[in-house]
């Protein structure tokens, strides 16, 4: 235990920061929210992690998710075709929605996660960390390609009975998206990111 | 008194967590530059205005068709309910219920759970506020869900043109349905959870 106070930020009690073992982390006494972790070395790993994430995320947007085979016509539709289609239907308003939170959303965190990590790795700090900072946290809660990724395979049961359909490699570049950002945001602390940012201009 | 940031003078940057002693009130974070604030400003009256923008557009959201399937046999209109009816009858239970429980159960107890919240928290009651705090969270994180049916619909209508055999629009209800879930997330983001404990803390002052 040292001096260091911290506070909530779910429920705003003070307590005194607490020394961890690797990879536990610190609820609030009150409320049980998470106040920090320790991972030794969990920026390197989130770094790794993020850049992994972002060739799924290539992969995921580039392939088709799925392609439809009926009567000898053949459709396949991508991420983007699925907003795209939305506005050439006329749902303009809906298409953005889906651009937004299933290619925008996760590509900027990705985009603004390694921006500030691979410097800080490598021994400098951006000059705009801290908008760089604010920004991923803004964003975090917009990106929903896990929600894609099921809307996909219920997409694929509904098609399933009425046609010859067929996953395309979209499909498991999501799926390898969706567990490594997961496992990137576990590992990833943003206090450390702030603490090795100090140690940097120190 | 219960030893709250507030109570001692404090503010914990909501973006950093970063936690300044003596800090003026309209300052930005030293360390990231986000605003800092005691509580997030107006944090009811805006929650309140999104969340019952939302219960309005849950109607149509509901009662408007989403989906429109035309084939040569003649076209039906789908709304969220009668397409998860269809499902099951046609025996796919496990899409069946993903669809009922995102696209209808989800949304409407988080509209229900964030004016409960926010009811209690405007009438800064101390009931059960462990409780409490565990239910916004839950609350904030299963809404992102709801968008499942948003894209389903997205795929098939990008995927079914096989005109003039099969083919599928999307109908107004989307647009409404979109919005419910963009507001109720907007809603529970501009909660603060903090209130929940405030009426607690006043009490044993």
């Amino acid at each position: 235990m040292n001096n260091a106070l911290v506070a909530c930020r779910e429920c705003d009690l003070l307590q005194h920061e607490v020394t961890l073992e690797e990879g536990d982390s610190a609820h609030c006494a009150r409320c049980g929210a998470e106040l920090f972790r320790h991972h030794a070395r969990g920026l390197d790993r989130a770094l790794a992690l993020y850049l992994a994430a972002a060739v799924a995320f290539v992969i995921a947007n580039v392939y088709p998710v799925m392609a439809l085979d009926a009567k000898g016509i053949e459709t396949s539709a991508t991420i983007f075709d699925a907003a795209h289609e939305l506005h050439d239907h006329g749902m303009t308003s809906v298409a953005i929605l889906v651009f937004m939170t299933a290619i925008v959303a996760p590509a900027l965190e990705l985009a603004l996660l390694i921006f500030m990590l691979l410097p800080l790795k490598l021994g400098y700090v951006p000059r705009t960390l801290p908008l760089a900072f604010r920004v991923a946290h803004a964003t975090e809660q917009w990106g929903m390609l896990e929600v894609f990724l099921l809307g996909s395979l219920v997409a694929y049961v509904k098609l399933k009975d009425i046609a010859a359909v067929g996953t395309g490699p979209a499909l498991y570049a999501m799926g390898a998206f969706v567990l490594l950002l997961a496992a990137a945001e576990t590992t990833f602390e943003p206090h450390a990111l702030w603490r090795r940012a100090g140690e940097l201009r120190a | 008194m219960t030893p709250t940031a507030a109570n001692y003078g404090m503010l914990i940057c909501d973006a950093c967590d970063l936690l300044h002693r003596d800090a003026p009130g309209d300052v930005d974070c030293t360390r990231c530059g986000a605003p800092l604030h005691t509580r997030l400003r107006n944090s009811l009256s805006r929650s309140w205005a999104f969340l019952i923008a939302a219960m309005v557009l849950y109607i149509p959201a509901n009662a408007l068709p989403i989906l429109e399937s035309g084939s040569l046999f003649g076209s039906q209109s789908d709304t969220i309910l009668s397409g998860a009816v269809f499902l099951w009858r046609d025996g796919s239970w496990a899409i069946a219920l993903i669809i009922f429980v995102a696209s209808i159960l989800v949304p409407g107890v988080k509209l229900a759970s964030l004016a409960f919240l926010l009811a209690a928290s405007q009438r800064r009651w101390a009931w059960r506020p462990e409780e409490r705090a565990r239910l916004f969270r839950w609350t904030h994180f299963i809404g992102r869900w709801s968008m499942v049916d948003i894209y389903v619909g997205g795929l098939l209508v990008a995927l079914v043109q096989l005109k003039p055999f099969a083919s599928v629009e999307p109908g107004p209800g989307a647009i409404a349905f979109g919005a419910v879930v963009v507001l109720t997330m907007m809603a529970s983001q501009s909660f603060d959870p903090r209130l929940v404990w405030d009426g607690t803390d006043l009490r044993r002052e």
